[in-house]
């Protein structure tokens, strides 16, 4: 089976969750998919006063980049990239940064094919400190493992070449330094 | 009822409106502004535009553009408004009703794939090998129409 059927599986199990936009869309061309747990967290905080207003700013991100919106993508050196691609790469774990308004929100992920976002779970920016934090590195460690629970023994998308993890409507920072 | 259907029938009968729902919207304002100019700019870059000509063309530092283009995190609408100019645009902005589905057809082949109806075992890939625990996997890359960024908001 590929890893597509497997994601078929796992939502037929309901192993993943796959997001819905929040209203209408033009199209739906990006896929997110949400551990139980994750989709759990954020019906929690859409319901929470304190958080609701930023939460539905991340929804927004969220159905920006299913819909195929224009997004821009980098690593380290990229600090406003919408999608991010932590160190060390070979890991594959990549942050979607809902960064306004404050405070800002880093979701955790993985690409399990093109266009196939997988995201684990999400954390305020306030609680990660600086780059390459022990909380940074625990985060990506927390987020190997999770795919692994789901996905073993397929491996994450892992390419040089942006263009393999988002198709189109995407600006490669790396290439406008 | 889906989550869309929810989502509009809420945002109709609440007074005030729910602050997830202004976060949403005010969010969403901002990505449509930046996805129309982050357009425009790839669309100028493939024509020989760089960083450096905007911001020469704006009278800013290369560093605020690419801030700029990353993200929309601190624009007004005079940010806007001034990328839009120095690019040969301006923006023609109109509201419409919420529950008014945009055109448009393209979906992913996942897209609203709906869990237990056995599409999983069915489909085109399912006759591919598994991975072995060794191997780098076996990823498709799916193909579908190319399509260009869903806005009301245009440059």
């Amino acid at each position: 089976m590929s890893i597509v059927g497997h994601i078929r599986a796992c939502l037929d199990h309901g192993r993943l969750v796959q997001y819905l936009p929040v209203i209408p869309v033009e199209a739906h061309l990006r896929i997110v998919l949400l551990t139980p747990e994750m989709q759990e967290e954020l019906d929690d905080k859409l319901l929470d006063r304190e958080a609701e207003h930023r939460t539905g700013a991340f929804l927004a991100d969220l159905d920006h980049f299913i819909a195929g919106g224009e997004i821009t993508i980098g690593d380290r050196r990229d600090k406003h990239a919408f999608l991010k691609r932590l160190e060390p790469e070979g890991e594959q774990v990549w942050e979607l940064r809902s960064v306004d308004p404050k405070p800002s929100v880093r979701a955790f992920g993985t690409f399990a094919d093109t266009d196939i976002l997988v995201l684990t779970h999400m954390r305020l920016r306030t609680e990660l400190g600086g780059f390459n934090s022990r909380a940074f590195r625990d985060e990506i460690r927390r987020t190997r493992q999770i795919w692994h629970g789901i996905f073993a023994p397929y491996r994450p998308l892992n390419s040089e070449r942006m263009t393999d993890y988002v198709k189109d409507n995407v600006v490669d920072l790396r290439n406008t330094r | 009822m889906s989550r869309i259907t929810s989502w509009i029938c809420e945002i109709r009968d609440s007074i005030p409106l729910a602050p997830r729902h202004l976060g949403y919207f005010e969010r969403k304002l901002r990505n449509d502004f930046h996805a129309s100019i982050l357009k425009l700019f790839r669309d100028r870059a493939a024509a020989g535009m760089t960083k450096a000509d905007l911001a020469r063309k704006l009278d800013k530092r290369p560093e605020q553009i690419t801030r700029w283009l990353s993200a929309p995190g601190n624009w007004t609408f005079d940010t806007a408004a001034a990328l839009a100019l120095a690019m040969g645009s301006r923006f023609e902005i109109r509201a419409v009703p919420l529950e008014d589905t945009p055109p448009g057809n393209r979906h992913h082949p996942l897209a609203g794939y709906i869990p237990g109806s056995g599409a999983g075992s069915a489909d085109q890939y399912a006759d591919d090998p598994a991975p072995t625990a060794t191997g780098r996997g076996n990823h498709h890359l799916i193909d579908f129409e190319r399509v260009e960024t869903a806005t009301t908001v245009r440059a």
